[in-house]
């Protein structure tokens, strides 16, 4: 019996992503001479406003690698090749897709029972998850089934579970609980979901609210694809108490396969803006250049996305699985400003 | 017969079959059967579980009048299985069976205000045994629900000419409900308490000008419970979640023909 969890990791990779401009000189962006005065036109409309943030040489790197966290879900082998062993989600070691979907096999475990009073199930090491549900199949997943999990305290995967998620299912076939071949969409909405670990000492909290689509199909125990969209996802990440972030993706929709080891992404187009404790306000729009490819277990070996600011970008280039490229571009021209090489461990920790 | 009404029995019959029929007696008994409606709800309103059916039954009664006071006291049991409609814990549809039994005892007081009216209280014991079925998929439930209630209200009576006619109205408060449960062996039996709840009775009556010893009646119930709160339970011994009393809502048409005396 193999179990697979849809993956979720997006929107939860989407707690990943954020970056945005924020002021910041530096950099080599060339500064004009004198203005001179051109004069307007009367009726000319003035020229529109640009609502995304700008992205400086000092905070490029910063920018590329909270817009990559977007993706990096994706690639993460663990994600796709067996989307229940977990997701890595920095900060938040456990993958919240993965706790998702083990809270979803609760509606079908154990025997049934007809209802007059009504039961909320004991989750794996605590907590009890209600689950309000329309199933067609009491032992099997399907086409139409809705179901609303309430999480009290709920641990699963060493992560605590508060909050409340609403899936309906829909393009079902196969076994999705109990075989390798089989395809679904899960429609998800995310209440306030809450996934609290601990981490090296640090309790980390991550909240979750909005709606995501994940459409997966899965060939056989070692290849899937999934593609997962939403309109509006936003998240809050707190370290000890303290909120660290809070971003709210909108409009975005990524792509993703695994094929016998290798895992690759691409196709991420999203809008984020939020607040970091390093960035203040930001805003961009994020979209891949060329598939993100890596071998699970390890970092991206190919692949490029740039991330537009406000008449500025930043291009994240995969040289190999040990470093990147971040190329910044003062004008957002595609002209590069300015190149930073480093490692992959550095880059990641530069959210 | 459930222990509240073999103790009535034991106490009533003796009492109206024994002493002579006296004008500050009164008694009854009656044949009658209720249409009974419970229904549950989840927390968004969605109903879960509907059961409904005729259960037949037996009333009896006995009234000592005093002045403007009349004291009485009454038992009832109505029994029967009835049809359960409703889903599985896990949100499939299922259908099945409820062996039901409906059980009261009460006693009360009742004041001639005048023109044919009267105020009435009366101390109220119910028990309600739900045994939910096992359909071959699923398994049953084995419920049972105690509740002590203070039902007030008033009556009125005409004397037209084809005989007596009555016609009275309660409000019904009752204190939570002691609910046991068992799982059908799958988890260990719990037993807990639910919320205080309030309703509606409304009854008529008509005792024929040509045979007063007669008496038609129609009863109708009403009374919503409100959701419990969680308790734990367990399996054999261990914490395995907990379990809860949706809201739930209790409806009864009784029809009865009895003798008075």
């Amino acid at each position: 019996m193999k179990t697979r969890t849809l993956l979720l990791t997006v929107g939860s990779a989407l707690i990943l992503s954020a970056c945005g401009g924020g002021g910041g000189g530096g950099g080599t962006s060339s500064s004009g001479g004198a203005v001179g005065t051109t004069p307007s036109t009367p009726n000319t409309p003035a020229p529109p406003v640009s609502t995304l943030s700008t992205i400086t040489a000092a905070n490029a790197v910063a920018v590329a690698s909270n817009a990559f966290a977007a993706t990096a879900s994706i690639s993460d082998s663990s994600s796709l090749t067996d989307v229940l062993t977990g997701v890595s989600i920095q900060p938040v070691n456990n993958g919240l897709v993965p706790t998702v979907f083990k809270l979803v096999r609760h509606a079908y475990e154990g025997p049934s029972l007809l209802t007059g009073v009504v039961q909320n199930k004991t989750c794996t090491s605590g907590g009890t998850i209600a689950i309000d549900a329309t199933l067609k199949n009491p032992s099997m997943l399907g086409n139409g089934d809705v179901m609303t999990m309430t999480a009290t305290n709920c641990v699963e995967n060493g992560a605590t579970l508060n909050g409340t998620l609403k899936v309906t299912f829909s393009n079902v076939t196969g076994d999705v609980l109990n075989s390798s071949t089989w395809t679904a969409t899960l429609d998800s909405v995310f209440t306030d979901l809450a996934l609290a670990s601990t981490t090296n000492g640090v309790a980390n909290v991550v909240s979750v609210g909005g709606d995501m689509k994940i459409a997966m199909n899965q060939e056989n125990a070692a290849r899937n694809t999934v593609t997962i969209t939403g309109s509006s996802l936003q998240t809050t990440a707190k370290q000890n108490g303290t909120t660290v972030t809070t971003r709210t993706l909108s409009n975005y929709s990524l792509k993703g396969s695994t094929r016998d080891g290798v895992v690759t992404s691409g196709s991420a187009n999203f809008a984020l803006a939020g607040n970091t404790a390093s960035l203040g306000q930001f805003s961009f729009t994020s979209q891949n250049t060329a598939d993100f490819v890596n071998v699970i277990g390890k970092n991206a070996n190919t692949g490029a996305m740039i991330v537009n600011g406000n008449a500025s970008s930043v291009t994240l280039t995969a040289l190999n699985d040990s470093s990147v490229r971040v190329d910044f571009s003062a004008k957002g021209d595609g002209v590069v400003t300015q190149s930073f090489t480093l490692s992959w461990a550095e880059f990641l920790s530069k959210i | 017969m459930t222990p509240i009404f073999r103790a009535g029995l034991a106490a009533a019959l003796p009492l109206l079959l024994a002493l002579p029929a006296h004008a500050q007696w009164q008694g009854g008994i009656a044949l009658g059967a209720r249409d009974a409606r419970h229904t549950e709800y989840d927390q968004g309103g969605r109903r879960l579980v509907r059961e409904q059916g005729w259960l037949p039954g037996v009333t009896l009664d006995a009234g000592y009048r005093s002045g403007d006071f009349t004291w009485f006291g009454a038992l009832e049991w109505y029994r029967h299985d009835i049809d359960y409609r409703g889903q599985t814990q896990g949100g499939s549809a299922a259908g099945s069976t409820t062996s039901t039994g409906l059980a009261a005892v009460r006693l009360g007081g009742a004041y001639a205000i005048g023109a044919g009216y009267s105020a009435q209280a009366a101390f109220e014991v119910d028990r309600w045994k739900r045994d939910i079925q096992g359909n071959g998929s699923s398994a049953g439930l084995q419920e049972t629900y105690r509740s002590r209630r203070l039902v007030a209200g008033m009556a009125k009576t005409w004397q037209p000419a084809a005989g007596t006619v009555s016609a009275d109205a309660a409000v019904v408060l009752s204190e939570p409900e002691r609910l046991h449960v068992g799982f059908s062996g799958l988890l260990d039996p719990v037993s807990f308490d639910t919320h205080r709840a309030h309703g509606w009775r409304i009854g008529a009556s008509l005792r024929p000008a040509l045979a007063p010893y007669l008496e038609l009646r129609a009863r109708y119930d009403w009374m919503t419970v409100p959701r419990s709160g969680d308790a734990d339970i367990t399996r054999n011994g261990q914490f395995a979640g907990t379990v809860a009393q949706p809201e739930h809502k209790r409806q009864a048409l009784t029809l009865s023909v009895g003798y008075r005396f």
